[in-house]
C-alpha cells in the first residue's frame, strides 16, 4: 500500500570510537540508560510519530542488532501493512554487489525497497543519537515550506560548531549554505543528521551521485551541497530538545549520567514512551545493606552494596561491600565484594572480582578518563583498571 | 521441546476473605510480587514445561484476567495452532446461577473443549498459588509411574485449609484427607494434577450427576476407592496459596527473604512470565533510602522504603517513609506520608503527610483507586 512517509534508519556504522564496546556489536545495539539500546530512541520516535514502515540498514557486525530489532514488536512495527525491515548489503547478478560505501550509497542500494512503498517523503535517520523528536511535526514544516529537503538542526555553542555540519540560514529562513566541520563557522546551527526528502527528488539525486566518480556517497558531504547548488529549497527544522551523539566513550558516559539529572531527557513521560524489548526478569532486589542514591536500577538486578550516581541495566549484581559510583553497568555485569568501580563503563557480562578497583574520580590531569571494560571480560581479584583504560581482554592482578 | 501435555487452569471466582483485593478481580488476577498476577506462576510453570496449549476456565469477575492474559503472547501462547484459549462459562444451562459448585462443574461447563483436546495428558491447576513448579519433572514421574493421576504435593504445611495425600509404601497415594489446616499425616496437595485425558473424561462422566461437583470430594475420592493409581511428585521449593488478606501479606513478605526470591526466580531457568508493560528503569533520587525491598521498573523513589514491594510505576515522594508495605501499580505516595504495614492497591494516592499503619498480622488495605 502507498505510504506518505517511510523511514530509513542508518545503523551500519561501526562506532570505532567506542573501541571494545563495539568490537563485536554495531553501535546502535549498545545498551543505554538501563533499559534501552541506542536504536530504541529513533525506533520509539518513529512509533510515537506514527511512522509505521522503517528500513534498518545494517552492515557492521549486525547479528545482535538484527536479533534485537526482530519483528519490531516493542515499537508496534510487527504489522502486515508496514513494519520494520532489516536491509543488509546484498549480492546481485553475476556475483556482483557491494558493501554500503557511504550513507547515500546505502539508500541508493535500497531504491527498490522504497519504490515498492511509493512514498511521497523519505525520512533519513541515524541509529546513534539519543533524543526524542516528533517527526510528524518535522514533516508538517517540510510540507508547509514546500521544501525539497528539510534538515533537523540544533543550536550548538560557537566553540563546538566546527565539529558539526553547519547550516547557514538566509534571510528568507531557508538554508543557503552547508559547511561540513568548518574551521571558521559562520553559524551555530548544526545538522542532526536527520533529513526528510521528497522521494522523487532524492531518488534522482542518489542516481546522479552514483555517477559522480568524485563523490563520497555521503548525505552531508555530497547530496546536500549538490541540492543547494542546484537551487533546491532546503528548510531547517529547529529542534531545541535534548540531543546527544553518543559516538565516544565520554559522550556515551555523559548521556547516561544526563538521565540522572532532571530537566535533560525525561524518560518517564507517558506521552512519549521510549520502547524496548523487555527481558523476562523478576523485580530488582535491594538487599538489607543496600544504599542506592541518585541512580537508575533495572529489573533483574540484585543490589546489596552501595550505588551512587550510576546507571544499572538488567541483571546487574552488586555484592555486599562493593561500591559503584558515577558508572554505567551494562546487562549482566557483576561486581563482587570489596570492589570499587568509579567513573567507569562495564560492558555486558563483565565480572569484576573481589577487591578489584576500576577507574578513579577525576584528578584534573589530562590523562584521566572514564575507564571502560569491554563485554564478557573478567577483572581478576585485586586487579586495578586505570582511569581512562580501555580493556579488551581479561585482566589479572600483577603480583 | 513440545510435549504431550495440555494445560487447564481454573480461576473460579474469589475468596471473600480477600476483601478489597478481589473487589474488581478474581483471585487469579491479584497482583503479586512487584510485577506479577497470581496466575503467572501457574501459566509460566506450564509454558516452562513445554506445554503449548492452555485453556483458562473462568467463572466471574474475569475482566481483569482477560485484560492481563490478552492473546497470551507474553507467555508465548499466541499461536496459529493451539496456544491460549480463554474459556468463560459458555456451556451452562439457562437455569444455572453462573456460580460453579466446584471444579468438576466448571470442567463440565467446558466439556466440549476437553473432548477436543489432542494431547494424551492434561495438567490441571488452580490459578491462585505462588511457586516455581518444575512440571516437566512432574510429568517424568507421571510417565515413569504409569499412573492415571499424578499429584504435585508440597512438604510445607499450609496454615490454610487444604487437602492432604497419604502415600503408601509403594509411593502411590492411598488416602485423601479433606480440608486440613496446618500439619498432619502425609503431604499437602498443591491441587496441581497431571492426569490422562481419558481418565478425566471418565471422572467427568461419573460426576455428571449434578450433586458431584468437587474434584477432590467426588472425583478423586471415587478414583482412589476404585483402586486407581495416583503417583506423587513432591515440589521441594516454596509453595503458597492465597485465600485471605493475611495469606497475601505473608506471601508478599516471604519474597523479601533471599532464599524465597532465589527459589521463585532461579537465575537463568524457568522464568516467571507476565504481561509486558513499557517502562523505563526505576529512578532513585538524591535522598532516597532503600533496604530489603523488591522494586519493579518504572518507579520513581525519592523517599525511604524498607521491607517493601513496589509494583511498576509507583512514585514515592521525598520525605515519604514506607515500612513493610506492598504498593501496587501506579500508586503515588506524596511528600512526608508515612505508611507501615499497608497494602495499597493500584492507582491509589496517599496524600501529603498522611500517616497510616496496619499491623503485621492485619495490614491496612487501601482499595484500588482510593485517595487517603
Amino acid at each position: 500500500m502507498k505510504k506518505e512517509c517511510i523511514a530509513m534508519l542508518l545503523a551500519g556504522g561501526q562506532g570505532s570510537r567506542l573501541y571494545a564496546l563495539t568490537a563485536n556489536m554495531a553501535k546502535p545495539g549498545i545498551p543505554f540508560g538501563g533499559k534501552y539500546r541506542i536504536i530504541d530512541f529513533p525506533l520509539s520516535n518513529c512509533a510515537n510519530s506514527g511512522i509505521d514502515t522503517v528500513g534498518v540498514l545494517t552492515q557492521y557486525r549486525p547479528m545482535s542488532l538484527n536479533a534485537y530489532v526482530g519483528t519490531g514488536r516493542p515499537w508496534d512495527l510487527d504489522m502486515e501493512d508496514g513494519g520494520v525491515f532489516i536491509l543488509p548489503p546484498y549480492m546481485t547478478e553475476g556475483e556482483k554487489g557491494n558493501w554500503f560505501s557511504g550513507t547515500a550509497n546505502a539508500i541508493y542500494q535500497n531504491i527498490d525497497f522504497i519504490d515498492i512503498r511509493d512514498p511521497e517523503y523519505v525520512l533519513i535517520l541515524s541509529g546513534d543519537h539519543i533524543y526524542k523528536m516528533d517527526y510528524a511535526k518535522m514533516l508538517q514544516e517540510h510540507k508547509e515550506h514546500n521544501a525539497a529537503c528539510t534538515i533537523a538542526v540544533i543550536q550548538v555553542s560557537m566553540s563546538e560548531a566546527s565539529r558539526f555540519g553547519i547550516m547557514n540560514i538566509g534571510p528568507d529562513g531557508y538554508i543557503n549554505e552547508f559547511e561540513e566541520k568548518p574551521p571558521q563557522p559562520k553559524s551555530d546551527m548544526a545538522s542532526m543528521g536527520i533529513y526528510i526528502f521528497n522521494w522523487k527528488l532524492l531518488r534522482q539525486a542518489l542516481i546522479d551521485d552514483e555517477n559522480d566518480p568524485d563523490s563520497h556517497r555521503d548525505f552531508g558531504k555530497d547530496i546536500i551541497p549538490k541540492l543547494l547548488a542546484a537551487g533546491e529549497k532546503l528548510w531547517p527544522y529547529r529542534f531545541d530538545g535534548y540531543w546527544r551523539d553518543v559516538g565516544t566513550i565520554t559522550s556515551l558516559w555523559d548521556a547516561n549520567m544526563d538521565l540522572l539529572s532532571p530537566g535533560t531527557l525525561d524518560i518517564y513521560d507517558p506521552s512519549w514512551p521510549i520502547l524496548s524489548w523487555n527481558p523476562i526478569r523478576p523485580p530488582h532486589v535491594a538487599g538489607p545493606e543496600a544504599d542506592i542514591r541518585h541512580s537508575i536500577v533495572t529489573e533483574g538486578c540484585v543490589v546489596e552494596g552501595t550505588v551512587f550516581n550510576s546507571v544499572l541495566s538488567s541483571q546487574v549484581r552488586i555484592d555486599p561491600g562493593a561500591r559503584v559510583e558515577y558508572s554505567v553497568l551494562m546487562p549482566g555485569a557483576v561486581v563482587e565484594r570489596g570492589v570499587e568501580v568509579r567513573f567507569a563503563i562495564l560492558g555486558e557480562n563483565v565480572r569484576v572480582c573481589s577487591g578489584a578497583h576500576v577507574g578513579t574520580a577525576p584528578d584534573g590531569s589530562d590523562r584521566w578518563g572514564v575507564a571502560t571494560c569491554g563485554p564478557d571480560i573478567t577483572v581478576g581479584p585485586g586487579a586495578l583498571v586505570a582511569p581512562g583504560a580501555m580493556l579488551y581482554d581479561d585482566l589479572v592482578a600483577k603480583l | 521441546m513440545r510435549n504431550d501435555l495440555h494445560g487447564i487452569l481454573y480461576t473460579l471466582g474469589s475468596e471473600p476473605a480477600l476483601g478489597e483485593l478481589v473487589a474488581n478481580r478474581n483471585s487469579a488476577s491479584i497482583p503479586y510480587g512487584a510485577r506479577y498476577r497470581l496466575i503467572d506462576f501457574a501459566l509460566s510453570a506450564m509454558v516452562n514445561a513445554g506445554v503449548r496449549d492452555v485453556g483458562v476456565i473462568m467463572e466471574r469477575d474475569y475482566q481483569s484476567l482477560l485484560d492481563h492474559l490478552s492473546s497470551g503472547k507474553d507467555w508465548d501462547l499466541s499461536r496459529r495452532r493451539g496456544g491460549l484459549r480463554l474459556l468463560p462459562p459458555f456451556g451452562l444451562p439457562e437455569s444455572h446461577s453462573g456460580h460453579f459448585g466446584g471444579c468438576m462443574e466448571a470442567l463440565r461447563s467446558v466439556s466440549s473443549y476437553i473432548r477436543d483436546i489432542q494431547q494424551e495428558d492434561i495438567v490441571m491447576a488452580a490459578g491462585d498459588w505462588i511457586a516455581n513448579v518444575d512440571l516437566a519433572a512432574a510429568l517424568e514421574v507421571h510417565a515413569a509411574a504409569g499412573a492415571g493421576i499424578t499429584a504435585v504435593c508440597t512438604r510445607e504445611n499450609p496454615p490454610f485449609t487444604h487437602h492432604r495425600l497419604v502415600p503408601g509404601e509403594d509411593g502411590f497415594a492411598k488416602t485423601l484427607l479433606f480440608s486440613h489446616g496446618g500439619a498432619g499425616e502425609g503431604l499437602a496437595s498443591t491441587e496441581i494434577y497431571i492426569l490422562k485425558k481419558e481418565l478425566l473424561l471418565e471422572l467427568m462422566d461419573f460426576c455428571s450427576d449434578g450433586r458431584r461437583t468437587h474434584f477432590h470430594r467426588d472425583a478423586l475420592a471415587h478414583f482412589l476407592s476404585e483402586g486407581g493409581k495416583m503417583a506423587v511428585y513432591v515440589h521441594e521449593g516454596y509453595f503458597s496459596r492465597i485465600t485471605c488478606v493475611g495469606d497475601y501479606y505473608r506471601a508478599s513478605m516471604d519474597l523479601l527473604r533471599s532464599e524465597v526470591y532465589a527459589d521463585l526466580f532461579p537465575w537463568g531457568t524457568r522464568p516467571i512470565r507476565t504481561k509486558e508493560r513499557a517502562e523505563s528503569s526505576t529512578y532513585y533520587g538524591d535522598n532516597a533510602r532503600v533496604k530489603s525491598s523488591l522494586v519493579a521498573d518504572g518507579c520513581y523513589v525519592e523517599g525511604e522504603i524498607q521491607n517493601c514491594i513496589l509494583f511498576r510505576g509507583v512514585r514515592v515522594a521525598a520525605g515519604a517513609k514506607l515500612e513493610n508495605c506492598v504498593i501496587m501499580q501506579d500508586t503515588v505516595v506524596q511528600e512526608n506520608a508515612h505508611l507501615k504495614s499497608v497494602i495499597a492497591d493500584k492507582d491509589c494516592t496517599v496524600t501529603e503527610g498522611c500517616f497510616l499503619a496496619g499491623s503485621d498480622r492485619l495490614p491496612s488495605v487501601i482499595p484500588k483507586g482510593h485517595t487517603v
